[in-house]
């Protein structure tokens, strides 16, 4: 009564909305979780090959939910250092692998996959002749790679000192991608008409795009358990049977 | 506050329509990219995506993050408000601009610095490992991150609310014999109720948003700390639809406080 004497006013502030938006976090706080979760920390441009693997794992034990978590490697692997729950990383940079491994932070990697470098571009309808590398890159307009400083820039660049194509190349370079996802998704959505992949993604690309292989040395991509898992049965299980269900990479190149 | 004292002038209605028409471009600059979301974002595929369990999970890990990180700022936040409030003499220059810091800091810098403060190796972050304790890469990390970069909102609001208190209210029912108690209940809290209230929702709002301190000092965990704009953030390398119906849920909320706060700052 008083405070109505002293000027307080009509149009009372909906503070019960605030109210209820906040208990509404605090009840979505409370809800049950009741799987046991797998996070995989893995380089980007091997999530999407993870996808089947890891529906096929959660089918064969009941209760477990694999979470993938894209990212570059260097990031998963800094984090990984400062003690992020990963419970397996998985990536294309073996020296990586190799220094987390040193350093104590995950238990012995092994090799799960083996991929090459792949010219990825649209299909035209109209033409018959097969096509060359040399062909490719001069009658392409706008060219994606990756940059240097991820697994699929730094071989790209080996390529590049050694084939010939440098030159032909560098006039045509659209941009550098952070990571390898980023030059497929830049190839689908039109930005690009010829992009640098691994042939491991060429299985993943929308069926009007083809892929031809490169010359040149596959890369590797090394999985380990983090030593501090909080399941590393679980986690080995799932490292041993990605190894079993992935193929062999290097020569798989959509025909 | 005028409470018949003071008669304030409306707006002059000439140049209404020029202003209106000055107004326009920002405007749009603002409206399409949010209309293009909202356009995508009610497609049939993008409505069913905003459905499935992984954004049900993120939006759950969004609100909870928010809400705590909204109650830590609440806390730790309107005491320096109250403080500013009072003009100290001393110090109150360099505490306001340690406390607006994180409103122009890079978020990833934010982060960072949590990190390098609470992480395994942080400063404090190895002693608390030493004890068992880990911050960094759980859900208390993400609410962190969080109540961070959203407390300069609630202390710039804070102090403003402070400041608008009435003495002469005050003054006035002490004379009538009104008691402490008696006076914080009728008079402070009513008058601070709907500036703190915006403040309280613009720091759940930025909180709700927020994505590279948390990115950097939390990680990226589904169920844990995979907050809306970071599962944007990974759904967009994998499912455009599902990444578009997320972020328009999270244009609905943002726009809901937004429209909220400024009703209740702006009713009689």
């Amino acid at each position: 009564m008083k405070a109505r004497m002293l000027g307080r006013s009509r149009g009372a502030p909906p503070r019960g909305v605030l109210a209820s938006l906040m208990c509404l976090g605090l009840a979505a706080a409370c809800s049950p979780r009741g799987s046991t979760v797998l996070f995989v920390g893995v380089a980007s441009s091997f999530q999407s090959t993870l996808r089947e693997p890891a529906r096929a794992f959660e089918e064969r034990h009941p209760g477990v939910r694999v979470e993938v978590i894209g990212d570059s490697s260097s990031r998963l692997a800094r984090q990984l250092e400062d003690g992020a729950p990963y419970d397996i990383f998985i990536s294309a940079r073996a020296d990586l692998v190799r220094a987390l491994h040193r350093a104590e932070h995950v238990n012995q990697p092994a090799t799960l996959a083996v991929t090459g470098l792949a010219l990825a571009y649209e299909r035209v309808a109209a033409s018959s002749e097969a096509p060359t590398v040399h062909g490719l890159i001069t009658d392409a307009t706008a060219i994606g790679v990756a940059d240097p400083s991820v697994p699929l820039g730094a071989r790209t660049r080996e390529w590049l000192a050694v084939s010939g194509n440098a030159a032909a190349l560098a006039s045509r370079v659209h941009s550098l991608e952070a990571n390898a996802l980023a030059v497929e998704r830049r190839l689908t959505a039109g930005e690009i008409d010829l992009a640098i992949v691994f042939t491991q993604q060429c299985a993943s690309l929308p069926r009007r795009f083809r892929c031809l292989p490169i010359d040149i040395e596959p890369v590797r991509y090394m999985g380990a358990v983090n030593a501090e898992s909080a399941s590393p049965r679980l986690a080995a299980a799932f490292l041993s049977d990605l190894r079993d269900a992935l193929p062999d990479h290097a020569e798989e190149v959509r025909p | 506050m005028t409470d018949g004292l003071l008669r304030v002038r409306p707006p002059p209605r000439r140049g209404r329509w020029l202003s209106l028409l000055a107004s326009f471009p920002g405007l749009a600059f603002i409206a399409l990219p949010i209309g293009a979301l909202l356009w995508l974002g009610f497609s049939e595929d993008s409505l069913r995506a905003m459905w499935l369990p992984a954004s049900l999970q993120a939006m759950r890990v969004s609100l909870t993050v928010a809400t705590s990180a909204t109650l830590v700022c609440m806390s730790l936040g309107l005491p320096i408000a109250w403080w500013l409030s009072r003009d100290p003499r001393v110090g109150a220059r360099l505490v306001r601009g340690l406390a607006m810091t994180p409103l122009v800091m890079p978020p990833v810098v934010a982060g960072t610095g949590l990190l390098l403060t609470l992480g395994r190796k942080g400063l404090l972050g190895a002693k608390l490992d030493a004890l068992g304790l880990s911050i960094s890469f759980t859900s208390l990390a993400a609410v962190l991150a969080a109540a961070f970069v959203s407390m300069p909102l609630i202390i710039l609001s804070g102090e403003a609310a402070f400041r608008s208190l009435s003495s002469a209210h005050d003054e006035v029912a002490r004379t009538l014999g009104a008691g402490r108690f008696a006076r914080l209940r009728h008079i402070v809290i009513p008058q601070l109720r709907r500036p703190l209230f915006a403040a309280t929702a613009l720091c759940f709002g930025r909180a709700l948003g927020e994505f590279g301190a948390t990115i950097t000092f939390a990680g990226s965990f589904p169920g844990r700390t995979r907050t809306v704009p970071l599962a944007v953030y990974q759904l967009l390398q994998e499912d455009q639809n599902s990444a578009v119906a997320l972020s328009v849920s999270l244009i609905a909320i943002s726009f809901l406080i937004m429209i909220l706060s400024g009703r209740v700052v702006r009713s009689p």
